[in-house]
């Protein structure tokens, strides 16, 4: 690192701990607001937003619905625990795959968070939430 | 309670006197899915770089861990 040339050893090193933050609150995840070619139908009406960013990769689409109901690639998934199962058995798409949220803008954060902790927990390493650009902003 | 243009001139207020732009949200658990994403938005405007989602009950957390526990 730039901070440690000509330093002696041992001589003070400029970086932030941050880590009591993380010991008091759970840090479901850092998250990316995106829009996506995939999304010129989106299953679901998604929210809009004026800055997400553009993906044009592939993703591992999870669908909510207003009803809390959860949908992975066309399968139905009962509850959290089931999508968390699904993920995990397919570890290496979970792993790999830009995982992209794809919730009913009516939907209540509660059930969005069951299905974001069960990404969390099984190992998925990009989330991102899908949304359309807001008409007019671009 | 703040309205988003009201949060807007707290956030650059706060990112400007700290320079870090850092932000963690954490929903109320009945709030509607796009008013976050109007808060996540606004964040944004604000200048957030990062822009974190965190939970203080870990409870249901932990049950989804036990479970997938062998």
């Amino acid at each position: 690192m730039a901070l440690s040339v000509g330093r002696p050893r041992g001589g003070a090193i400029a970086e932030i701990n941050v880590t009591p933050m993380a010991d008091v609150m759970i840090v479901l995840l850092i998250i990316f607001m995106v829009t996506a070619p995939i999304l010129a139908r989106p299953p679901v009406p998604l929210p809009t937003a004026v800055h997400p960013s553009e993906h044009k990769g592939e993703t591992l689409n999870v669908v909510v619905h207003a009803d809390g109901a959860v949908t992975i690639e066309g399968s139905p998934l009962g509850d959290s625990v089931a999508v968390a199962d699904y993920l995990a058995a397919r570890a290496s798409a979970t792993r790999s795959l830009l995982i992209l949220i794809q919730a009913d803008r009516d939907v209540p954060y509660r059930d969005l968070e069951r299905v974001l902790t069960a990404c969390r927990t099984s190992g998925a390493s990009e989330i991102a939430l899908a949304t359309e650009l807001r008409p007019g902003s671009g | 309670m703040l309205t988003l243009p009201e949060l807007d001139e707290k956030l650059r207020a706060a990112f400007a006197s700290r320079g870090d732009s850092t932000l963690f949200v954490r929903p109320a658990p009945e709030l509607r899915y796009a008013r976050l994403i109007d808060v996540i938005d606004a964040a944004k405007e604000a200048g957030a770089s990062r822009i974190g989602l965190v939970s203080a009950e870990a409870d249901d957390d932990a049950v989804l861990r036990a479970d997938h526990q062998p």
